[in-house]
């Protein structure tokens, strides 16, 4: 078996979804891009108890990622002609539902408003997922569970998540993880030396204290692992960070250039 | 007194009394002096006075109050010519000889005899004019020896024509005794200077020209010899056209600002000062005001560059030359900053704003100081979030290396942030407290800056190597005649530095830095605070006493301090005795000290800094740029003598700008550096105030900074006007909802023909299983997809409050006014815009003038359409004027906060653009539409389209020269409004 996608605990959250998962209760992570929140669900995918067999391999996560145009039919399933037949194809979170695995809807918020009512039925009690291209009622496995994921520094007026949808999951807020704890995370995913995975971690923190004002997103770890990896490999570390961080968060020249500087000033 | 001496001394009495009886009283009553006199020197004066009396008895008066030392030095021909010379004015004019006698023996032996010759044949001219005035006036010209012994017999004419000229305000007597001893030293072109350019200004101003007369060559006092003679030459060239006003604004500071320019720039300033009163002399008042900030932005050589570029520029456009050499334009400021290895500020406020952002977690507000240092000044009020900076650093070699500085420097105010100097509660205010030491501010800089800046380097290592690298050219610039604060950074420098570079060091510095630094030492600890940095530098401050003349006491002029010691060539802080006065420079004047300075100063500025509410001691940055600001100056008497001794004078200061500009920060809120949109902070309220440029057509230019808009709040009225227009128009509310949801932004379209997608087009896929079976290639177009028709546009009404929308337009609207109807039409669009979700916002406008630009939010584009916002439509009323021009320009940068893919602007208005100075011509239009129409544009290419409606009929006329054909509309009646903004929505917007 493969080893479990290395996940380092913040808060309580992996005390939280157990729990969840117990009582299958759907989950609502909350939080910016790329702090964690994908490898997250795929390390509590790998190591949750199974309570049954699903007989069809060992599909534990099924991820699909939300937008625009995703349409019913991109959830559920359709007709697809092959030849002479005209074959039903279940879409991911039919697989997920027949099947028993987790199904986690990246960015929900992105999707249009008649997608994303589907999945109310199987959110209460009953876990019914109604097919009715097909006529079916299905019945959900007993080890699917619903997760979603959303930004909440996305919304706008128009892109949100409506109540009806959004007071049937339980939330869990994530965050940057702290720099000491993000420094973990970046030395073991990119491999980096520890001194230099607190530097980063320390980038970080300052850059994101320019969103805090509402100019944009702050820099996810993701990207610091990204420019962690390059430092490894023998990039100099503000090249590393510049195409890295500044010139990957940014196109606006002058905070590009407020960005080399903080990372002049940490890594000398 | 030897019983002889006293005979003689009463003989003589005797015998005078018989014809001069006064001067034979004033004899006797002076027995007890000349009691001490030397026989010898008594015997002679009483000798004379015979022979005076004798041959000129008019002069017996005069001889009689002389004084006799004065005679021990004349020889008798110089005597007997004089006497001669008494005689014959006698035979014409006895009291004309008396004057002369009265006014000229003081200055018998200093004087040559020619110059008395000469002045009583000017007394003889003024005599000529016949009638008891000119008399007079010859009388009392040559009892003012004054000017006999100031000016050269060549100006004597010009100077005594003066005085009838300005009898209304000077009495000749007073004119005649009020000549400024001070130009005694000036060299002669520089007295004719000066008197021509009184007469000049008599004309027209004799208030002003009075002022010259008494005040100004005192206030020049400080100025070096080449430099206040090419400005008076300038000055009494250019005075002809210019208009006094301005000249009177700027006058009582005259000194101060030309006195500003740091002596490199003098020769070019001297050039620069000749071309513009030669061939733009309208610009020199401008000119002169913002004559401390251009030496602060530019060294000589790009205000050589600078200056020949304005003087091409008069050539063409006199209006915008004026403007260009007040710094008024744009233009002006891009060449002044055009240095190419200048770092200027306004170009890196956006860089290093989010730079310190993210270094210390808070908003950075920049705002812009004079010079370059270590020590830069600490916040008043740190909750502001500003930080001080200079407005461009040049002082080393490359653009790199400057801006590598200015990083530096950057990080240094964020240092502070971080490491707590701002801990202790009103740090300025206590370090400024009565009591303290005055030099304390400064010491402060001192100790905490190396505080602050160990303990960074310890933080940020790249920081540490950016110190390592700019201490050493810093250092480079110490001079041991520099002004005392630039000592103050060199010191901080050196203690920052290492073992190499102190060795380096000069030797004075190291001198003092042997006393200094090991006092900063206990600074550099972890866990040293502000408090200790405040104690080290008390303990320091005794060290640094400033001039013993100033008053300790007066703490809050602390700030002056720099400026004083700079201006006077302050006490040394060198400790190794060199004197730190400037070397002399080309034939300079001595500069007064300033002996009486702490009460007259109080004086002055206690009155000014009563007045205002937020004043604790201005900094000589704000004290220019109030000057800079236009701040009007009254003149008072009596405050003369200040001015002679500073040639800084505020005695009253009217205008608000004094918050706003001190604190010049630079917000951008577009995120483009250097773009219009400037936002301030203001001190006390909470409203911002923003900055924008005007074009102003005649200069062909942009005005920097020319307008100042505020956002203020509508009063609400309870959603009343809202709930009742509704139910007026109750019919027509319906109509509208349908219209709008005919074409519904949820709407979705089917496109076919895909080859993937939901469902099956079943036509297609009878057709390819047809195909297939024809051995065809069957096409594997067989889906169907529905797409939702994306809407995503933004749309902002700008409605024009105009005075004028006061009126009603009679019948047809049942005595509504204008203002009703426009409300009435916002509330129908409102509750159509909120069905169907469109993003709307809603701002109305007005102002009276430039300075007062009014913004009235009633609904953003993040808000909805709640009971305020309804609220705030019933509160709308008419106000003032309608400068067009400043209002779209913030609603373009409102609409540049919209993310959608289709902004619109549609302005609502009753007439035409016009303002109290929209343009300085009050008859005309064509500022107001050209300005309007250049913001226009701006929208334009911002990716903005506007939209004008009016229901003005006369539309047509200026709307055609504003806006493209086909973006504006000229509604013909006004109750049409409501029912037809709608409809204009609709086609613009949703059809789009």
């Amino acid at each position: 078996m493969l080893d479990a996608p290395f996940y380092l605990p913040v808060g309580d959250e992996v005390a939280l979804f157990r729990a969840a998962w117990e009582a299958r209760l759907p989950v609502l992570l909350k939080g910016p891009t790329g702090c964690g929140k994908t490898r997250f669900i795929e390390h509590m995918a790998h190591v949750l108890p199974r309570r049954a067999s699903n007989g069809h391999g060992d599909e534990r996560l099924v991820t699909v990622a939300c937008h625009e145009d995703l349409t019913g039919s991109d959830l559920v399933g359709r007709y697809l002609i092959k030849g002479d037949e005209t074959v039903w194809i279940d879409g991911p979170l039919t697989r997920a539902v027949r099947h028993g695995a987790i199904c986690y809807l990246d960015e929900v918020v992105e999707a249009r408003k008649d997608t994303v009512v589907l999945i109310h039925p199987l959110t209460d009690h009953r876990r019914l997922l109604p097919v009715d291209k097909t006529g079916e009622l299905l019945e959900a496995h007993p080890d699917f569970l619903l997760v979603l994921s959303f930004n909440p520094g996305y919304q706008s007026v128009l892109k949100d998540l409506k109540h009806s949808t959004r007071q049937r999951f339980v939330a869990i807020d994530f965050g940057y993880p702290p720099r000491d704890v993000e420094a973990q995370v970046i030395a073991h995913e990119s491999g980096v030396e520890p001194r230099r995975a607190l530097d980063l971690a320390t980038l970080g923190e300052k850059v994101r204290h320019l969103s805090a004002a509402g100019t944009g997103e702050g820099v996810s770890t993701r990207l610091l692992i990204y420019a962690g990896q390059l430092i490894r490999l023998g990039i100099e570390p503000g090249r590393a960070c510049s195409v890295a961080v500044s010139h990957a968060l940014s196109d606006d020249p002058e905070s590009q250039r407020a960005i080399d500087d903080v990372v002049g000033a940490i890594f000398g | 007194m030897t019983s002889s001496a006293r005979s003689s001394v009463e003989q003589a009495a005797a015998r005078l009394a018989g014809q001069a009886r006064g001067a034979a009283a004033a004899l006797r009553g002076r027995l007890p002096e000349l009691a001490l006199l030397a026989p010898a020197v008594l015997a002679r004066w009483l000798d004379v006075g015979e022979r005076v009396a004798t041959l000129a008895p008019e002069a017996s008066a005069a001889w009689a109050e002389s004084d006799p030392e004065q005679l021990a030095g004349l020889d008798d021909d110089t005597l007997l010519a004089f006497v001669g010379l008494v005689r014959e004015t006698a035979a014409c004019a006895p009291a004309l000889a008396v004057a002369l006698a009265r006014g000229t023996w003081s200055l018998l032996g200093r004087v040559p005899g020619s110059g008395i010759a000469a002045a009583l044949q000017e007394a003889f001219a003024i005599f000529a004019e016949g009638g008891w005035r000119a008399e007079r006036r010859a009388q009392l010209f040559l009892e003012a020896s004054a000017g006999l012994g100031t000016l050269p017999p060549a100006l004597l004419d010009r100077w005594h024509r003066l005085a009838p000229k300005l009898a209304r305000q000077l009495d000749e007597t007073q004119f005649f005794t009020a000549l400024p001893a001070s130009v005694g030293r000036w060299p002669e072109a520089s007295q004719a200077a000066w008197l021509d350019l009184v007469h000049a200004l008599a004309e027209r101003s004799p208030v002003l020209a009075t002022a010259v007369y008494r005040e100004l060559p005192d206030a020049l006092a400080p100025l070096a010899r080449p430099l206040r003679g090419a400005l008076l030459a300038a000055l009494s060239q250019a005075a002809p056209a210019l208009e006094p006003a301005e000249l009177a604004r700027a006058l009582p500071v005259l000194g101060a600002l030309v006195g500003s320019v740091p002596r490199p720039s003098h020769a070019v300033v001297r050039t620069m000062l000749a071309d513009v009163a030669a061939h733009c002399p309208r610009a020199l008042p401008g000119l002169l005001r913002v004559l401390p900030r251009l030496s602060d932005l530019a060294n000589a050589e790009r205000l050589a560059a600078w200056s020949r570029r304005g003087l091409a520029l008069a050539a063409e456009n006199g209006d915008a030359a004026l403007a260009y050499f007040a710094l008024a334009s744009r233009t002006s400021l891009q060449v002044l900053h055009d240095a190419p290895t200048a770092a200027v500020l306004d170009e890196l406020q956006g860089e290093l704003r989010r730079y310190v952002q993210m270094l210390s977690a808070e908003p950075a507000v920049p705002r812009a100081v004079d010079g370059v240092r270590l020590r830069l000044p600490v916040e008043d009020d740190p909750a502001a979030h500003g930080m001080a900076l200079p407005a461009l650093v040049d002082v080393l070699e490359t653009y790199e290396d400057n801006a590598r500085l200015f990083r530096l420097l950057a990080a240094i105010t964020t240092g502070r942030r971080e490491f707590g100097t701002y801990a202790r509660v009103a740090l300025v205010a206590s370090l400024r407290a009565a009591g303290e030491p005055p030099a304390l501010e400064e010491l402060v800089l001192l100790t905490d800056g190396y505080r602050v800046i160990r303990r960074l380097a310890e933080r940020y290592p790249g920081l540490a190597a950016d110190l390592a690298w700019a201490a050493p050219r810093l250092l480079a610039r110490a001079l041991p005649t520099a002004a005392p604060h630039l000592q103050l950074d060199a010191l901080l420098t050196l203690a920052l530095g290492d073992e190499a570079l102190r060795a380096r060091a000069p030797f004075w510095l190291r001198a003092a830095a042997a006393l200094v630094l090991p006092a900063l030492a206990p600074l550099g600890r972890s866990e040293a605070t502000i408090d200790d940095s405040v104690a080290v530098a008390r303990a320091l401050a005794p060290l640094f006493a400033p001039p013993p003349d100033l008053n300790a006491g007066d703490a809050a002029f602390a700030d002056l301090l720099p400026l004083l010691l700079d201006e006077y060539g302050g006490d040394t802080v060198t400790g190794d005795g060199s004197d730190a006065a400037a070397a002399g420079d080309e034939g300079d004047d001595p500069p007064a000290r300033p002996l009486e300075l702490p009460d007259d100063l109080a004086l002055a500025l206690g009155e000014s800094l009563g007045e205002l509410p937020d004043v604790a001691g201005l900094s000589p940055e704000e004290l220019r740029r109030l000057i800079e600001a236009g701040v009007d100056l009254e003149m008072a008497q009596g405050r003369g003598q200040l001015a002679q001794q500073l040639g800084l004078f505020v005695t009253q200061l009217l205008g608000k700008r004094l918050g706003e500009r001190a604190t010049l920060a630079a917000l951008d809120q577009a995120g483009v550096g250097a773009a219009p949109g400037l936002r301030l902070p203001h001190r006390d309220h909470t409203t911002a105030v923003y900055l924008y440029d005007e074009w102003d057509y005649v200069i062909g230019d942009y005005r920097r900074d020319w307008c100042r808009l505020r956002e203020v709040a509508v009063t609400e009225d309870a959603g009343v006007f809202y709930e009742h227009t509704l139910a007026r128009h109750a019919e027509l509310v319906p109509e509208i909802r349908r219209h709008f949801q005919l074409v519904r932004p949820e709407a979705y379209r089917t496109l076919r023909g895909l080859e993937d997608g939901e469902d099956f087009d079943l036509g297609a896929v009878v057709d390819a299983r047809a195909e297939l079976r024809a051995r065809r290639t069957p096409s594997p177009k067989l889906y169907t997809k529905r797409v939702r028709q994306e809407r995503d546009v933004a749309t902002l009404f700008l409605v024009d409050l105009s005075a004028s929308t006061d009126e009603s337009p009679g019948a047809a609207t049942d005595g509504a006014r204008i203002i009703d109807i426009t409300r009435e039409a916002l509330v129908l669009m409102a509750a159509a815009l909120e069905e169907i979700g469109d993003a709307f916002a809603i701002y109305g406008f007005s102002g009276q003038g430039r300075d007062n630009v009014e913004f009235f939010p009633v609904k953003g584009f993040d808000e909805r359409l709640t009971p305020a916002v309804k609220g705030r439509i019933g509160g709308l009323a008419p106000r003032g004027s309608t400068r067009m021009g400043t209002a779209l320009r913030h609603a373009v940068t409102k609409l540049k906060t919209v993310t959608a893919a289709s902004r619109h602007l549609l302005l609502l208005s009753d007439g035409f653009p016009q303002d109290l100075d929209y343009g300085q011509d009050r008859q005309s239009h064509a500022y107001g539409i050209r300005d309007t129409a250049t913001a226009l544009r701006e929208s334009q290419a911002a990716g903005i389209r506007p939209f004008c409606i009016t229901v003005d009929a006369a539309g047509h006329d200026y709307l055609r020269e504003m806006c493209d054909p086909h973006a504006y509309l000229v509604i013909d009646h006004v109750a049409d409004l409501p029912r037809e903004l709608p409809k204009i929505y609709q086609r613009l917007v949703r059809a789009s």
